[in-house]
């Protein structure tokens, strides 16, 4: 299966990064997928350089801590495009659409199906890390919004002698 | 799926649909599609009481999904006429109405284009939300030939898709830097909102900033005993930092220098310790100037809201320094402040002939630059005082600071003001570095959060406007290990504190001057060993 997928890597990976723009308009997409400056076009560029790595650690089957720092930067993105926490961790999911799609040929193959659902358990287990890095996200920004807000008015805080500890904790070295 | 079944209920669920879900958005052409208010991205309504307090009107309450907006009865006569005084009264307006050929250089210039994705951010397109009114009610071809001359009708949707989307533009103006006809968007902006201010359709966080303005003197309403406290609790903890003990003189009539920064500096973390940075300067130099309670603002939000208001503002800055009898005028980091400067004041207070062209007394530099509006920035005073070495600084107190510089929008599109902030930073750190080129001076990415888009409950707009500002710092971060962004606008230290907290945690946000007086070696101070923000400084920070 894997030699497979390898045969067809850049074949998948393109078809996925385009699935996963679909999430935009039509007009947007489409800059998505042509501008490669990665400071003209971030979200794009993002995009696509980290669905490669992922697919990549999906075929090598690496370990979660590896996976999470890449998979987070993909999601910080989809976490803020108002879109709800389904369509941001969707993108995983189309993966698999697109794995069939591109074995579709070899369909005669035996053995092929038993290999694709052996294959399409990583990517579950991907789409877990997936939600769990939507919800991380969610609760960064619900606690920046309480900072925020405590930061206007810090100096008056501070003459009145409130307690600062009240603040959700920045988190540490977080990734993303 | 039945309608019949719940969904506990496996006959909820329909086998053959249930793997079809299309997330894909659909492809009509935007005319067709309504303007779709989601929450995260609109900004809450003007409340009634500040509407009243500055006379704008139609006060009342309502919200942007409200399906009635509560507009006035003749809503549709009052734009029309609305655009047609400004059509008349605005060259520049009728100009950028008609000379747009749609070439999409603009396009993909926008943050929030950039950043989200909606193809009605594209500059070109939410120009062309007003623009295919202008068509549709003011040339003949729309009139004649509507869709097909890019018009369309003027109806209740359409009021609340601009609503939606000038207030999704921070008048920043990258976009007009790439337009081949110098077409600026911003002023497309600005029109837009004035119209709609003619209906009362406004933001409460523009329009309580204003009301608080034009009554205290700040947009955050802090009143004169307030900034008493405020000035002296700084000079508390400046003391408790240096050893020093500085002065915040207030309302002194006979000062040479009026100085005027953003309010957010009095209030805000980290726009407070710019303000401490001021205060030491100041006193380290013996500069003879006063803040002022009734001009306790730079900002004015004036300009996202009319001329008039912008106008209005503003006056209380020359009728200041006029009061206090000063000779010129300091500004302090500020924003948009200089936008209104630079661009607007002479025309709307000057030319203020009863002040000097600023002239500073330590180095008897003349600002010929502003010798008609009499005000100039404090980087090209303090740069100034660097270049004829009249500061003791010691670099070396900053090294634990690694440092990028955020050009902010308008110093640096609307006054060109590129090099003085940089040559402060390179004097005062020893690791400063660069973003990459296309993301600084002129093509700077804005925050996100100006032009009173600042507020919280359009945080996810927020975030993903300043994603193009934060994957820049995010480069300049794992490239050279930044971990201070210094700007010099309250509205940045604001927001791109929430935009590095999101994208790149491990940076924070400064102003310029409080790495200027944590490098200050000031006259009688004590071992230096916490900065302004008390914490520990140069060599002990990075153990």
């Amino acid at each position: 299966m894997d030699e497979q997928l390898q045969a067809k890597r850049a074949e998948i990976v393109r078809a996925w990064v385009e699935r996963t723009v679909e999430m935009y308009p039509a007009d947007a997409a489409k800059f998505l997928l042509r501008v490669n400056d990665p400071f003209s076009n971030p979200v794009g560029t993002t995009i696509a350089l980290e669905l490669e790595f992922l697919f990549d650690a999906l075929l090598r089957d690496v370990p979660p801590d590896e996976v999470v720092p890449r998979l987070d930067r993909v999601i910080q993105i989809t976490s803020v495009q108002d879109v709800g926490s389904a369509r941001a961790v969707s993108f995983v999911f189309a993966l698999k659409e697109v794995i069939r799609r591109a074995l579709a040929a070899d369909r005669a193959d035996a053995g092929l199906l038993r290999r694709c659902l052996e294959f399409e358990q990583r990517i579950d287990a991907l789409a877990l890390l997936a939600f769990d890095s939507c919800s991380r996200f969610l609760q960064r920004i619900a606690d920046i919004r309480v900072r925020e807000a405590k930061r206007r008015v810090w100096s008056l805080m501070r003459m009145l002698k409130v307690d600062w500890d009240h603040l959700p904790a920045e988190e540490e070295g977080a990734g993303g | 799926m039945t309608s019949e079944a719940k969904p506990d209920q496996m006959a909820y669920y329909d086998r053959e649909k249930l793997g079809q879900v299309d997330l894909r958005p659909g492809g009509a052409d935007w005319m067709d599609v309504p303007v779709n208010m989601r929450p995260g991205s609109f900004i809450y309504p003007a409340k009634e009481k500040h509407l009243q307090y500055f006379g704008l009107p139609n006060p009342r309450q309502w919200f942007p999904t409200d399906p009635d907006w509560k507009l006035p009865a003749n809503w549709k006569e009052i734009i029309i006429e609305g655009m047609r005084e400004r059509l008349s009264k605005y060259r520049s307006f009728q100009v950028f109405m008609d000379i747009c050929v749609r070439c999409g250089a603009c396009a993909d210039k926008c943050h929030f284009f950039i950043g989200g994705g909606d193809p009605r951010n594209m500059p070109v397109l939410r120009a062309e939300l007003l623009r295919s009114i202008y068509r549709r009610e003011f040339t003949q071809a729309g009139k004649i030939l509507g869709r097909l001359a890019g018009g369309r009708e003027l109806t209740v949707d359409v009021i609340k898709e601009w609503f939606y989307y000038f207030y999704q533009c921070t008048e920043c103006r990258r976009c007009s830097v790439f337009c081949p006809y110098g077409i600026d968007t911003a002023e497309i902006t600005m029109m837009g909102r004035e119209l709609l201010h003619l209906l009362g359709v406004n933001v409460n966080w523009i329009m309580e900033p204003v009301a608080n303005c034009f009554r205290t003197g700040n947009h955050l309403g802090i009143q004169p005993h307030g900034l008493r406290d405020t000035l002296d609790f700084f000079a508390d903890d400046i003391e408790e930092a240096t050893g020093v003990r500085v002065e915040a003189p207030l309302n002194r009539k006979g000062a040479e220098v009026l100085f005027v920064t953003p309010s957010g500096d009095f209030l805000a973390d980290p726009g407070t310790y710019t303000c401490m940075g001021y205060m030491c300067l100041f006193h380290e130099i013996g500069l003879d100037y006063t803040f002022s309670t009734y001009a306790s603002d730079g900002g004015n939000f004036g300009l996202f809201t009319s001329h008039e208001a912008m106008k209005r503002l503003n006056a209380k800055i020359y009728a200041e320094a006029r009061r206090l009898g000063v000779k010129w005028i300091l500004g302090g980091e500020c924003g948009h402040m200089w936008r209104v400067l630079n661009q607007y004041m002479d025309t709307m207070n000057g030319p203020a002939d009863f002040l000097q062209v600023p002239t500073s007394p330590l180095t008897g530099t003349r600002f010929e630059h502003a010798r008609s509006t009499k005000m100039i920035h404090i980087t090209e005073f303090t740069a100034d005082l660097i270049k004829h070495g009249k500061l003791n600084l010691d670099p070396s107190q900053n090294d634990h600071v690694r440092v990028t510089f955020h050009d902010s929008c308008n110093p640096a599109r609307a006054m060109g003001i590129f090099e003085e902030p940089r040559y402060i930073l390179r004097s005062v750190c020893n690791h400063f570095h660069e973003m990459p080129e296309n993301t600084i001076r002129e093509k700077t990415f804005c925050c996100g959060g100006g032009a009173g888009l600042g507020t919280d409950e359009n945080m996810e707009m927020r975030l993903r406007g300043g994603m193009p500002r934060a994957s820049a710092v995010r480069h300049v971060h794992e490239k050279h290990g930044v971990n201070h962004l210094a700007a010099m606008c309250a509205i940045d230290r604001a927001t791109l504190s929430t935009v590095c907290e999101y994208w790149v945690p491990e940076v924070r946000v400064t102003g310029i001057h409080e790495l200027v007086t944590n490098a200050l070696v000031m006259k009688g101070q004590k071992k230096r060993e916490v900065n302004l923000r008390l914490e520990p400084i140069g060599a002990q920070a990075e153990e």
